[in-house]
């Protein structure tokens, strides 16, 4: 992520109606929000408006952007809202209207992953059981590399409350998947 | 028998959120027992390993999609009217340095693009130019016409000049020294006016389609006509005269003016002469960057007597336009708010 002072100074050219800048600002930021709006909406197609739609509001709302604050957390929040609505909209039975079935998999657990002898699907089949709140910002640090400053801004929630989640995580993890890992 | 771990700590480890001091800590626990060692490991295997990955999105594509719909880069696109100014024309900015000014000029991104207005002209590698507050630029046109803009100014000029006219498009404020062309007569298109010049210096004055459009001459002559017009309410200025063009309605009668008061910004300086007061805080805003609200509405219509000088602190007027209209005022952040 950028540093802060550097955000700070993009902010207040964008601001300044420099289209430059804000293009970059969507060279940086746009394959991983679209990767974070595609684990709730589970599609391209919709995944890439979201964040269309996100950037075009941010741009026409830029007169009032706030330099002081956090563009990232702003992005990341702002899709993320974007896709819980889009979810509730859809009224698709398979998700759901809330961060629970964020991510694709096959609703197996560990050891029968396992036993299908595919690791990656029994670790990500771990994740994926993984208490709901614990999973989503443990998923935003390892897909979306967002600081736990940022996570907590995105979520509005506390630093603290982030770094205990991920060490639950950590812990939970370790837990359900340290016979597997010992076996291989 | 094992002493507690401290996830939270092992946690900002994996994720390299971990402070210097603690990195000392974890260290040393990792070191106390090979077990730990273990945890770790594992850990790793499981951070490192890959998840479900989405289908690959074309960021190139999705980018140009976005500054296409924010009006930021042009398409292809045909007009059937000509409709005013940059809300239309996709204004572009990219940053260049030239001499002591800074100033937004798109220009490669219009490589591939036309432009057409009233079906007729065509317009390949059009350049936008858009003034920061506080600044101030002076552009060249291809035919060695010089355009001078104030601070918040759009102002688009094609790269080549067509054969038989020099078209260019203006919202804000310009003072134009035009190259004598016969031939190639200089047309200033500038919200609802429509401004022709043959060899001439002149400013123009169009800061919002719905406010009027100003036009002064400094030497030769202009024809003005709203845009709509074909020239039947045409009227020609000379020589140190003013005619206003309000919304689409036909160019007043020519007054004789001083022309130096409408053409000393470019100098930074200004002089209101019982102007309303929402012109004086449109140009403050303007060079000072600044934002201004007023509680009361009213008061922007006061007229009001007094000259700017951008060097000076923009404190000062704000002091000053405070002790004339009798009004108290607070600043924060960089807004001036009047009671």
């Amino acid at each position: 992520m950028l540093s802060d002072h550097i955000e700070a100074e993009w902010i207040k050219k964008i601001r300044n109606n420099d289209s430059r800048v804000f293009e970059k600002l969507v060279g940086k930021y746009f394959e991983p929000l679209y990767r974070f709006a595609w684990r709730y909406v589970k599609d391209q197609q919709s995944a890439e408006n979201i964040v269309q739609d996100v950037f075009l509001k941010t741009w026409r709302n830029r007169k009032n952007l706030d330099p002081s604050l956090s563009i990232s957390s702003y992005l990341y929040r702002a899709v993320r809202n974007n896709s819980l609505n889009y979810l509730r909209s859809e009224k698709n039975v398979q998700h759901s209207i809330d961060d629970v079935n964020i991510m694709q998999f096959s609703g197996k657990d560990p050891e029968e992953e396992y036993i299908e002898k595919d690791r990656n699907a029994a670790i990500n089949a771990a994740i994926n059981e993984l208490p709901e709140k614990c999973r989503i910002i443990f998923l935003m640090k390892k897909y979306d590399g967002l600081t736990y400053s940022e996570i907590a801004d995105t979520l509005n929630i506390s630093q603290k409350t982030v770094e205990n989640q991920i060490g639950r995580a950590f812990k939970i993890l370790r837990k359900s998947l340290a016979e597997i890992l010992t076996i291989l | 028998m094992k002493e507690s771990i401290n996830w939270d700590l092992i946690g900002r480890y994996m994720t390299g959120e971990i402070s210097d001091e603690d990195r000392t800590v974890f260290k040393s626990w990792i070191e106390s027992d090979p077990e730990n060692q273990k945890i770790i490991g594992d850990l790793n295997e499981i951070w490192n390993e890959p998840g479900i990955e989405p289908p690959a999105c074309n960021v190139d594509r999705m980018k140009n999609e976005i500054l296409v719909k924010a009006g930021i880069r042009m398409e292809n696109r045909q007009k059937t009217r000509f409709l005013p100014m940059l809300q239309n024309l996709r204004t572009q900015v990219v940053l260049r340095y030239a001499a002591a000014f800074l100033v937004f000029i798109m220009s490669a991104y219009f490589a591939a693009d036309q432009f057409i207005f009233n079906g007729q002209s065509e317009y390949e590698n059009l350049n936008n130019v858009v003034v920061a507050n506080t600044l101030q630029d002076k552009i060249t046109l291809p035919d060695g016409s010089i355009a001078i803009l104030d601070a918040g100014t759009e102002f688009s000029y094609p790269r080549e000049f067509a054969p038989d006219k020099r078209e260019v498009f203006l919202q804000g404020e310009a003072f134009f020294e035009v190259v004598p062309g016969k031939d190639r007569p200089f047309l200033v298109n500038a919200g609802s006016a429509h401004i022709k010049v043959l060899g001439t210096k002149f400013n123009v004055r169009a800061w919002n389609i719905t406010e009027s459009v100003e036009v002064v001459v400094s030497e030769g002559n202009v024809l003005l006509r709203s845009q709509g017009d074909n020239g039947d309410n045409s009227v020609v200025i000379y020589k140190d005269q003013k005619s206003v063009i309000k919304s689409d309605s036909d160019p007043t009668v020519p007054v004789t003016v001083d022309p130096e008061m409408y053409t000393s910004w470019i100098n930074n300086t200004r002089k209101f002469n019982n102007t309303r007061l929402k012109e004086v805080i449109d140009q403050l805003e303007r060079w000072y960057d600044l934002k201004f609200d007023f509680k009361n509405k009213k008061l922007l219509s006061v007229n009001i007597t007094i000259q700017i000088q951008k060097e000076e602190p923009v404190r000062d007027y704000i002091d000053l336009i405070s002790s004339i209209i009798n009004v108290k005022y607070e600043i924060s952040d960089e807004t001036v708010t009047f009671k």
